[in-house]
C-alpha cells in the first residue's frame, strides 16, 4: 500500500532545482506561481526530461495529471505554450513544465513513460492542433474524425465556422408570406 | 500531421478484425456505457481481444465556451458537465478563482463549512447513482431503486438551498454568494442524516454471492497501472494508493472535520465497490460535522469575503449609497477582474481530481481555461484493463470506473 507524504517533502523551489538539473542547458527558467514550481525548458528536452522526472527519488513525480496548451496567437515564431502538469503521490509534490513552440510544430510524446498522455495528447492534438511524435496513436479524440479544424486555436470563431453569417439578421423574420404559406400547406393535403 | 494517415488505417484494421474475430459495437447507446460512449471491441468467442474506446458525442466545446463567458458565467457552464454532481463541480471552479485572485485564505468559516457540507451531499448523490446503476449492470435491480430514493433527497436539500436540482450555480466566488442558507435548512439536513441509512443496499450486495462473483478479480488494476494512467479518486484507492486531495492537500474545511479515507489493495471491480460504498459513510460523518459546525458559528457570521471587487454590496445599500453603486455596476458590467496570470487547482470530486487550470489576462473572461476531467483520464484505462476478460464483464469494469460522459466529452 502506498501511503502519500502528509505534507510537501520539497520546497517549490528545491522542486525548481531539481527540474534544472535534470534539464541542464535546456532550462529556460522558473518560477513560483501562486505557490506553485512552473519551469520553462526547451522542447528538446522533452524525451530525456520525462523519465528522469519520474525515476527522480527526491521528486518521483509519478502521475502526469495534466497536458494542455494555451494559444499565444500574437508572440511569432511561439505561438503554443504547451503545459505537462505532474504530482507525486510519495512525495506529495506538484509541478508545472511548460515549453514553447511555433505553430504548426511538434513535441515529444510522454506516453513512453506516462500512459495517462495516450488521452491528454491526443485531445490537445485535437483541439490545437499540436503534433506529439512518437505517440502511438495521434488522433482525434472528442470531434469526429475529417472534422475541419482546430477549435481552441484564437482565430477559430466560438460559433463554429459553418454558421450561417445571417443568423442573427432581424430583417428575415417575417419575410415569409402567410397566404404563400398556407397555399403550400394546401398543396401538400391535396386540396 | 504524417502520424495522423497511418492511424487511420489501424482503425480500419480494427472494424474489419482479424481472422475469425468478431468486432462487437457497444454503444453509443447501450445503457450500460452509462451515457454516449461508444466501444468497439475485438470478440474472440466471449474474450476482448482489443477495445478501442470512442467518445465526443456530448462534446459541447465547454473549454471554448468558457473563454466567452465572464468568470460568474462559467459557473452555469461547470455543473453541465458532471452532471451528477453539480455542486462540486461549481466548488471546483470558483475556488481555482479564487486561488488565481490569491484570495484563498480570506474566505470565511461559514463559506469553507457550507461548501464542505454541500460538497459531500453531491458526493452521495453521485455516489448513488453510481451505486444504484453498477448494481444494475450486473442485475441487481433493488439497490437502484432503493439508492435513487436516496439520492432523491439529496436533489431536494439542493433545491432548497439554491433553486436547482441538478444545474445548481451555487454559490459565487468569494463565498456562498447569495445562497447562505438558514437554520431552516441544517434541521433538514440533520433530519435526512438522521433517516439516512446505505445498510439495506450494503446488506443486498457486499455479501451478495452473485455480486461477488462477478466483481472479484474482474478488471484488475495495478499500483503501477493506476500511477501511470493518472488515475485518481476511488479508482486509484481500490489500488491500495492512499491518495486523497481531501487529506494530502486540505481544501475547504476539510482541514477542520475529522475523516477516513476508505483503502483497498486488491485492485479489482470489488475493491473499488468497497472503496466507494466506504466513502459514502464518511461523507455522512463529514456532513454531520459540518452542520454542527455551520450552528455553533454566530448568526451574524460573514459567508461572504469582504472585497467590493469580489461580492456585490447588500442590494438595499445600491440606491442610497454611491459608493455601493458603483461597486454593483462595476461587477455587474465587468465582473471579477482576476490580475493576470496562471494558476491550477484541482479538487478530490466523486469521480477522482476535478482541476481547473485559468490563464488570465487581467480582464473579466478568462484567456483561457482548461478543465482537468477525472472521468476523462479514468476511461484510458478501460481499453486497457477490459482486454483478455469476458464481454460481460466490461459492463462491471465501465460501472467500476464510474465515468459520466457529460464530463468526458465537456
Amino acid at each position: 500500500m502506498l501511503v502519500p507524504a502528509a505534507s510537501p517533502t520539497l520546497t517549490a523551489e528545491a522542486i525548481l532545482d531539481r527540474i534544472q538539473q535534470h534539464a541542464g542547458a535546456a532550462y529556460l527558467n522558473g518560477r513560483v506561481d501562486h505557490g506553485d514550481p512552473v519551469a520553462e525548458v526547451s522542447p528538446e528536452a522533452l524525451p530525456a526530461l520525462f523519465p528522469a522526472l519520474r525515476d527522480d527519488q527526491e521528486l518521483k513525480l509519478e502521475q502526469l495529471v495534466d497536458v494542455t496548451a494555451v494559444h499565444w496567437p500574437l508572440d511569432v515564431g511561439r505561438e503554443f505554450q504547451v503545459l505537462w502538469q505532474f504530482r507525486s503521490l510519495t512525495n506529495n509534490l506538484f509541478a508545472r513544465v511548460t515549453a514553447r513552440l511555433s505553430d504548426g510544430g511538434s513535441v515529444a510524446s510522454a506516453t513512453a513513460t506516462y500512459a495517462s498522455a495516450l488521452y491528454l495528447e491526443r485531445e490537445v492534438f485535437d483541439l490545437f492542433g499540436i503534433g506529439f511524435t512518437g505517440h502511438p496513436n495521434l488522433k482525434r479524440i472528442l470531434l469526429p474524425e475529417g472534422y475541419e479544424g482546430h477549435p481552441l486555436r484564437k482565430e477559430y470563431p466560438v460559433e463554429g465556422p459553418t454558421f450561417p453569417e445571417d443568423a442573427h439578421r432581424n430583417d428575415l423574420v417575417g419575410q415569409l408570406d402567410p397566404d404563400d404559406f398556407w397555399a403550400d400547406v394546401d398543396k401538400a393535403n391535396g386540396a | 500531421m504524417t502520424v495522423v494517415s497511418g492511424v487511420a488505417d489501424a482503425r480500419m484494421d480494427l472494424e474489419r478484425g482479424s481472422g475469425d474475430n468478431m468486432i462487437l459495437n457497444m454503444g453509443p447507446q447501450h445503457p450500460s456505457t452509462h451515457g454516449v460512449l461508444r466501444l468497439v471491441i475485438e470478440l474472440d468467442g466471449e474474450e476482448v481481444r482489443r477495445c478501442d474506446a470512442d467518445m465526443g458525442y456530448l462534446h459541447r466545446g465547454v473549454e471554448k465556451l468558457l473563454e466567452v463567458h465572464d468568470y460568474r458565467g462559467g459557473i452555469t457552464l461547470t455543473d453541465r458537465m458532471d452532471y451528477t454532481s453539480g455542486p462540486s463541480n461549481n466548488m471546483a471552479y470558483l475556488m481555482a478563482i479564487e486561488k488565481l485572485m490569491g484570495i484563498t485564505d480570506d474566505i470565511p468559516l461559514r463559506a469553507r463549512y457550507l461548501r464542505t457540507a454541500v460538497a459531500e451531499l453531491s458526493r452521495l448523490a453521485a455516489h448513488h447513482i453510481w451505486l444504484g446503476t453498477h448494481g444494475l449492470d450486473i442485475g441487481a435491480m433493488s439497490a437502484f431503486l432503493w439508492s435513487l430514493r436516496e439520492r432523491e433527497k439529496i436533489l431536494y436539500l439542493f433545491e432548497e438551498a439554491c433553486g436547482a436540482r441538478l444545474t445548481t450555480s451555487f454559490m459565487r466566488v468569494g463565498g456562498t454568494g447569495p445562497h447562505d442558507v438558514g437554520d431552516q435548512w441544517l434541521d433538514n439536513v440533520e433530519a435526512f442524516l438522521n433517516g439516512y441509512t446505505l445498510d439495506e443496499i450494503d446488506a443486498l450486495l457486499t455479501e451478495n454471492e452473485v455480486f461477488i462473483e462477478r466483481t472479484r478479480d474482474v478488471g484488475l488494476i495495478t499500483q503501477e497501472q493506476a500511477l501511470s494512467y493518472g488515475l485518481t479518486g476511488p479508482v486509484i484507492r481500490g489500488s491500495g494508493i492512499a491518495w486523497d486531495l481531501r487529506k494530502a492537500q486540505p481544501y475547504a474545511a476539510y482541514d477542520l472535520v475529522d475523516f477516513e479515507v476508505p483503502v483497498f489493495t486488491e485492485g479489482d471491480v470489488y475493491a473499488r465497490y468497497l472503496v466507494r460504498l466506504n466513502e459514502m459513510y464518511q461523507s455522512k460523518r463529514i456532513i454531520g460535522q459540518c452542520v454542527e459546525a455551520l450552528r455553533d458559528l454566530p448568526l451574524d457570521a460573514p459567508s461572504n469575503v469582504d472585497l467590493p471587487q469580489v461580492v456585490p454590496p447588500d442590494i438595499g445599500r445600491v440606491p442610497v449609497d454611491m459608493e455601493a453603486m458603483i461597486n454593483h455596476f462595476k461587477l455587474v458590467m465587468h465582473g471579477v477582474q482576476p490580475p493576470p496570470g496562471e494558476s491550477y487547482f484541482g479538487i478530490e470530486n466523486p469521480k477522482g481530481e476535478l482541476g481547473f487550470y485559468f490563464v488570465s489576462d487581467g480582464t473579466g473572461m478568462p484567456y483561457r481555461c482548461h478543465v482537468r476531467s477525472p472521468s476523462f483520464v479514468n476511461l484510458s484505462i478501460i481499453e486497457e484493463i477490459s482486454v483478455g476478460s469476458l464481454i460481460a464483464d466490461v459492463v462491471a469494469i465501465i460501472g467500476s470506473v464510474d465515468i459520466v460522459l457529460g464530463e468526458v466529452d465537456r
